[in-house]
C-alpha cells in the first residue's frame, strides 16, 4: 500500500493528535467479541417476531386471516397495517432527504396492495423464533395478483400498470393531468445545449443500464422494542440515525417523541440502508399488544427483498468536445427506479452527472419511477455511481477519439474553484485537479502495464458533503480525562476521529478522551451517521465543546490563581496566569477539588458548501475463456480535506472502492419473469471476497475545507463512485469492447468478447 | 436584492433564466417574486414553508432556512433535497 | 424434547440443553451468552459465525448444536488470554483492520487457525484462507496486512 499525503499549504502541519493513528476506543471490545450489537441483546422476558411477506411482485390484498396463528400455544400477538394509525399524507424533511409518512407506513406493512415480492403484510410475535416463523406460515393472506412492472422503461410507458392510482408526477413544471408511475421529474439547464453541440467537433452519445444492487451490510436489520406499562416506548436498534428513527416512529405511531427512546447499539454496517425504519414499528406494535419486549431480526433473504437497495437505472448521456479536447456541451436523460414508493435518489444523480467538469452548456432530465421492487434507499453517494458510470465512459471515448491522454482530458475540463455546476451552485476550493495530478505522479501510473488481455482505466467521481445537526456534551473528569457524549452511531471509527478533534482543541491526548455513543434521551439532536458528515459535523461540535470547556477552565484557573480570566492564557493545553502554569490535566485535578463541574457543550448545524472528489486508476486482466475480470492493481485518490485519522480515511476509501468493484463486476438483483429475486443470498448475490481483490492503494490529497477549523471534508461516500467506469474503461483497453451495462460479470464479458471475435 | 436562478421548469412563468429580486431574506425574495410572477410561490412552497422536496443554495451554501439573509449580489438556487448514505 | 450436550468451549467443560434443530450458532449466542460469533446470513455464506470445531474453522450456522457433543470448540472469546490480547487482535487494532466490527470475530478465528497451520503465509495464501469471511466495510486490505503483521509478531513464526 502507498499512502502518500500530498502536502497542503493552507493548514498548519503542527497538529499533535490530528493526523496520528491511535487505536480506536472501542477496539478491545470489538476484537474480543464483547461489543454489543442489537442481536446480542437479551432483554428479560423477550419474545420474537417474524413477518409474513407477499409472494407476489404486485397484488391486491383481499384478506388476512391470523386466527390459525393466534391459536398456537406460545403465539402472543399478530399485527397488520390495521394496527398502525392512519398515516399522515405528509412529506417531511428528515435532514437526509425527505419522506412521505403514508408511503413509509405502507412500506412497513402493506395497505391494500403488495407492491413487491417480500413486501411485509403481517407479523407475529411468539415465545421463540422458530415458533414465530411457523406461526407466520399459518397466517393466511388472500391475494389477487396484478401485472408487475420491473424496469423503468416499462414503468414509464403510458399503458404501464399503475402502482399508485393517484400518483401525479411531482415537478416544478405544470403537473400532468393523469397519474403515472413517474413520481418526479427534475430538470437542470445551463447555457444553450444546441449551440454547445454545434460548436463541438466530436459528439458521442451512449445509453447505459445498471442493475439493482444492495448495500450488503453483514448485519441484518434487527430491533428490540419494549412498549412499557407506562406507555413509553424503548427501541434498541441497528441504525445510522437514532434521532431520525425516533422521528419516524413518532410520526408512524402518532406518539410524541418524548415518549420514545431509541438506543443505538453497535451497528454492523449501514451505507445508507439503515436510516429508514422497517421492523421497528412492527416490533413496537407487537410489544404493545403482548406486553413483552419483542425482538425482530430479518433473515438475509428478507434483507435483500424487503429493505432498501439502490436503484437500477437507464441513462442516456451525450457529450461534445472540440478537437483540442475542450467540452462544449452535455445532455443527460436519467431514469432511476424509485422502487415501490416515490422518493428515490434521482435528485442527487441529476446533480452529479456532470459535476466533475466545467461544462458551459448542458441539460439534465431526471425521472424517479415507481415499479414493483423494494423501495430504494441511499447506497453511499446515492445516484452518483450510476451517473459516473455513464459520464466517465463517454469521457473515455471522447478522449480516445481525440487521441488525448485520459487524465489530460479530464484536467483540461476539471471542475475547480469558481466552476459553475450544471444545477447552479459555484464550487468553492475543491481538490479534483490535485487528485488527478496525484494519480499522474503515482507509481501506479508511471508503471507500464504489459501483457495480453490487460488494460488500464481511469475515472473520477464526485459527492456532496452534508452539514446537518450534531450535538455533544463533554464532561471533564477528576483525573483530567474528558468523557465525550455524542449521538453519532459509530460505523467506521468515527467515535475516535471525533474524540481526536476534541483532544486536539484541548491540547490533550486522544487516549484521554472517552467517547460514548448514547441514546436519544442522553444527548441533543444529532442527524444521521451518513452523508459523509460525521467526522465533519460531529467533530465540529466536539471542537465547539472543547472551546466551551477551555473557557470554563480559564475561569477556574483564574479563581484558583486569584487573577482575572483575561490574564489566563492557553497554548498547547497549558494554562498560564499570574505567574503560574498548569497542564490541562493538572488544572482539572485542582478544579475538581475547588470548583463546579466543567461541562462543555457543542451544538452545530454547519452550512455546507463543500464537496469531495475521487479518482481511480485500475489495471485489469480479462480471461477470454471465461470472461472473468481480475483486478491487478487499484489506486484510489481522494481529497479528504484533512485526514483526522488517516487509517480510517484509508479504510473508507478502500471499503468504498471494494463496494464499487463489486457493483462493477458481479453484483446485481437477478429477477425472474415473475418479479422474484432469484439470488437473495450471499452465495449468489456475489460480493467481493478477500480472494477477489488486490491491495487497494490510497492517496490522500489534503485541500482544506474552508468550512471546518481542521479542514475536514467528508470522505465516506465518494469512493464508491469511480470504480465502475474506471473498470469499464480498463476492460475496454484489455478487450477492445466497451460495456454500457452493469455488472460486467463473466457471462456478459465472455459473450461480448465472443461476439466481437466472431463478428456477431 | 438577490439574483435568483430560475429552475428551467419554472422559466415559462418568468420568461427568463435569472431575475434580480428585492428582499433581505430568501422568504422576502420569494414573496416579491410572487408579485412579479404569480403562481411561482406555490411551486416552491408547501404550507408557507419551503417544499420538503427542495433545498436552497444561497451563495453556494446549502440550506433550507428561508430566513437566510441575502445581499444584492447573493445568488439563490432551488435544488432537489439530497440524502446521503 | 431437548438434547443434553456436553462439550468443551475455550478449554472449559460446558453443558447445555438444545432442540435438535438448533444450530451451534444459535446455542452459543442464545443459550450460552457467547455472542462474539454473529449471525449474518444463517446459511454458511458470510463467515461471521466462524468458530473452531475440533481444530477446523467452521460456519457455526451450518453445524447442529448436537454435533458439539464431545467436541472442542474455540470462539473469539477464547482468543485473548488472561486479559492480554493475542498478537492477531493487537495487529487488527493497530492496523485499523475493522470498521463496523461485525465480521471481526469471524476473521480472527479463521486467521488464527490459518496462522497456526501456516505461520508464514503469502499474501495469496492469506487471501485464499480468508475467502470464506465476508467484510463489507474494509475492502480487506488492512485485514490482510494485519494478518501479515501478526505472522511476523507471533511466537509461532
Amino acid at each position: 500500500m502507498s499512502t502518500e499525503v500530498a502536502p497542503d499549504t493552507q493548514t498548519p502541519a503542527t497538529y499533535k493528535v490530528i493526523g496520528t493513528r491511535p487505536v480506536r476506543h472501542d477496539g478491545a471490545d470489538k476484537v474480543t467479541g464483547k461489543a454489543v450489537y442489537t442481536d446480542d441483546l437479551h432483554v428479560p422476558n423477550m419474545v420474537f417476531g417474524a413477518f409474513v411477506r407477499s409472494p407476489h411482485a404486485h397484488a391486491r390484498i383481499v384478506s388476512i386471516d391470523t386466527s390459525d396463528a393466534e391459536k398456537m400455544p406460545g403465539v402472543l400477538a399478530t399485527c397488520t397495517s390495521a394496527d398502525l394509525p392512519d398515516p399522515w399524507d405528509k412529506v417531511d424533511n428528515l435532514g437526509e432527504g425527505c419522506v412521505n409518512y403514508a408511503h413509509l407506513s405502507g412500506n412497513v406493512l402493506a395497505r391494500n396492495k403488495a407492491l413487491y415480492k417480500g413486501h411485509a403484510v403481517a407479523a407475529v410475535a411468539a415465545t421463540d423464533s422458530y415458533l414465530a416463523q411457523e406461526a407466520a406460515r399459518r397466517i393466511r393472506v388472500e391475494f389477487e395478483p396484478l401485472p408487475a412492472t420491473m424496469c423503468v422503461q416499462d414503468a414509464m410507458r403510458n399503458d404501464a400498470p399503475l402502482l399508485h392510482d393517484e400518483l401525479i408526477t411531482h415537478t416544478l413544471d405544470d403537473k400532468p393531468a393523469r397519474p403515472s408511475n413517474i413520481a418526479s421529474h427534475i430538470q437542470f439547464e445551463k447555457g444553450n445545449v444546441d449551440e454547445g453541440f454545434a460548436a463541438a467537433d466530436v459528439v458521442i452519445e451512449r445509453e447505459f443500464k445498471t442493475a439493482t444492487v444492495h448495500q450488503g451490510y453483514i448485519e441484518p436489520h434487527v430491533s428490540v422494542a419494549l412498549w412499557n406499562e407506562d406507555g413509553r416506548l424503548k427501541i434498541w436498534t441497528a441504525t445510522q440515525g437514532s434521532f431520525v428513527v425516533r422521528q419516524q416512529m413518532a410520526e408512524l405511531l402518532k406518539m410524541p417523541v418524548s415518549q420514545i427512546t431509541i438506543v443505538p447499539c453497535e451497528i454492523g454496517g449501514g451505507f445508507g440502508g439503515k436510516i429508514s425504519v422497517y421492523e421497528q414499528p412492527v416490533a413496537a406494535v407487537l410489544s404493545r399488544k403482548c406486553g413483552r419486549p419483542v425482538k425482530i431480526m430479518m433473515q438475509r433473504d428478507e434483507v435483500f427483498e424487503a429493505t432498501g437497495p439502490t436503484p437500477a437505472s437507464f441513462m442516456r448521456v451525450k457529450l461534445g468536445a472540440t478537437k483540442d479536447g475542450k467540452l462544449t456541451a452535455g445532455k443527460a436523460w436519467l431514469a432511476f427506479d424509485a422502487g415501490a414508493f416515490p422518493g428515490g435518489v434521482i435528485g442527487p444523480g441529476a446533480m452529479c452527472v456532470f459535476s466533475c467538469y466545467d461544462l458551459p452548456h448542458a441539460t439534465v432530465d431526471g425521472f424517479d419511477v415507481v415499479l414493483n421492487k423494494p423501495k430504494t434507499q441511499a447506497y453511499r453517494a446515492p445516484g452518483s455511481t450510476h451517473v459516473a458510470f455513464a459520464t466517465e465512459c463517454v469521457i473515455d471515448e471522447l478522449a480516445e477519439r481525440l487521441k488525448i491522454d485520459p487524465i489530460e482530458f479530464r484536467l483540461n475540463n476539471a471542475a475547480k474553484e469558481g466552476t459553475r455546476r450544471v444545477d447552479g451552485p459555484v464550487y468553492p476550493r475543491v481538490g479534483l485537479v490535485e487528485c488527478l495530478q496525484a494519480i499522474q505522479e503515482s507509481d501506479h501510473w508511471k508503471t507500464p502495464l504489459t501483457g495480453p488481455n490487460r488494460g488500464r482505466g481511469v475515472a473520477c467521481g464526485f459527492w456532496f458533503n452534508c452539514g446537518l445537526k450534531s450535538s455533544v456534551t463533554a464532561n471533564v473528569n477528576a483525573d483530567g480525562t474528558v468523557t465525550l457524549v455524542e449521538g453519532s452511531t459509530d460505523i467506521g471509527g468515527t467515535r475516535t476521529s471525533i474524540a481526536m478533534q476534541l483532544a486536539e482543541t484541548l491540547g490533550i491526548t486522544a487516549e484521554d478522551v472517552i467517547p460514548q455513543v448514547v441514546d436519544t434521551d442522553s444527548v441533543g439532536f444529532t442527524d444521521v451517521t451518513g452523508g459523509s458528515r460525521t467526522t465533519f459535523a460531529t467533530g465540529l461540535a466536539a471542537h465547539e465543546a472543547a472551546l466551551d470547556i477551555q473557557k470554563q477552565m480559564v475561569e477556574q484557573a483564574a479563581q484558583i490563581w486569584e487573577c482575572s480570566p483575561d490574564e489566563v492564557t492557553v497554548a498547547d493545553g497549558v494554562y498560564q496566569g499570574n505567574g503560574k502554569s498548569l497542564s490541562f490535566k493538572a488544572l482539572a485535578v485542582e478544579a475538581d477539588k475547588v470548583g463546579i463541574p466543567i461541562v462543555g457543550r457543542g451544538v452545530v448545524d454547519p452550512q455546507c458548501s463543500t464537496n469531495a472528489f475521487a479518482v481511480n486508476l485500475v489495471d485489469v486482466e480479462v480471461d477470454p475463456e471465461t470472461g472473468k475480470v481480475t483486478i491487478l492493481r487499484f489506486t484510489v485518490c481522494q481529497d479528504a480535506g484533512k485526514a483526522i485519522h488517516p487509517s480510517y480515511v484509508e479504510g473508507q476509501m478502500q471499503g468504498g472502492s471494494a463496494q464499487g468493484i463489486g457493483w462493477a463486476l458481479n453484483e446485481e438483483y437477478f429477477y425472474g419473469d415473475d418479479g422474484h429475486m432469484r439470488n437473495a443470498s450471499f452465495l449468489d448475490y456475489r460480493m467481493p471476497t478477500c480472494y477477489d481483490l488486490p491491495m487497494i492503494d490510497t492517496i490522500i490529497v489534503e485541500v482544506a475545507n474552508p468550512d471546518h477549523p481542521y479542514g475536514v471534508r467528508g470522505v465516506g461516500e465518494v469512493p464508491i463512485v469511480p470504480p465502475p467506469p474506471a473498470i469499464a474503461n480498463a476492460i475496454y483497453r484489455a478487450t477492445g469492447v466497451r460495456f454500457f451495462e452493469l455488472p460486467m460479470s463473466p457471462p456478459t464479458v465472455w459473450n461480448a468478447i465472443k461476439g466481437q471475435t466472431t463478428g456477431e | 436584492m438577490a439574483i435568483v436562478f430560475i429552475p428551467s421548469q419554472l422559466q415559462k412563468l418568468t420568461g427568463t433564466a435569472q431575475v434580480e429580486v428585492e428582499g433581505d431574506t430568501v422568504r422576502a425574495v420569494v414573496e416579491q417574486m410572487e408579485k412579479q410572477f404569480p403562481g411561482i410561490q406555490q411551486r416552491l412552497f408547501e404550507d408557507d414553508q419551503l417544499s420538503p422536496t427542495l433545498q436552497l443554495s444561497v451563495d453556494h451554501v446549502m440550506t433550507r432556512a428561508l430566513s437566510t439573509s441575502v445581499t444584492p449580489s447573493t445568488e439563490i438556487h432551488f435544488l432537489p433535497v439530497i440524502g446521503g448514505g | 424434547m431437548k438434547t443434553h450436550v456436553t462439550t468443551t468451549i475455550n478449554g472449559a467443560t460446558v453443558e447445555f440443553l438444545c432442540q435438535p434443530r438448533q444450530s451451534l450458532l444459535a446455542v452459543l449466542r442464545d443459550e450460552l451468552s457467547l455472542t462474539g460469533c454473529k449471525e449474518g446470513c444463517n446459511n454458511g455464506n458470510c463467515g461471521a459465525c466462524t468458530v473452531m470445531l475440533d481444530g477446523l474453522p467452521v460456519d457455526s450456522c451450518l453445524v447442529l448444536a448436537v454435533e458439539a457433543e464431545g467436541a472442542e470448540i474455540e470462539t473469539v472469546e477464547g482468543i485473548a488470554e488472561q486479559g492480554h490480547l493475542h498478537p492477531l487482535q493487537q495487529c487488527f487494532l493497530e492496523g485499523a483492520a475493522l470498521q463496523c466490527g461485525i465480521c471481526t470475530p469471524g476473521f480472527l478465528v479463521t486467521a488464527k487457525a490459518l496462522l497456526e497451520k501456516n505461520p508464514q503465509p503469502s499474501e495469496q495464501e492469506i487471501r485464499f484462507g480468508l475467502a470464506g469471511n465476508l467484510c463489507r466495510c474494509t475492502g480487506y486490505d488492512k485485514i490482510v496486512r494485519a494478518v501479515q503483521a501478526a505472522s511476523q509478531a507471533s511466537p509461532e513464526s
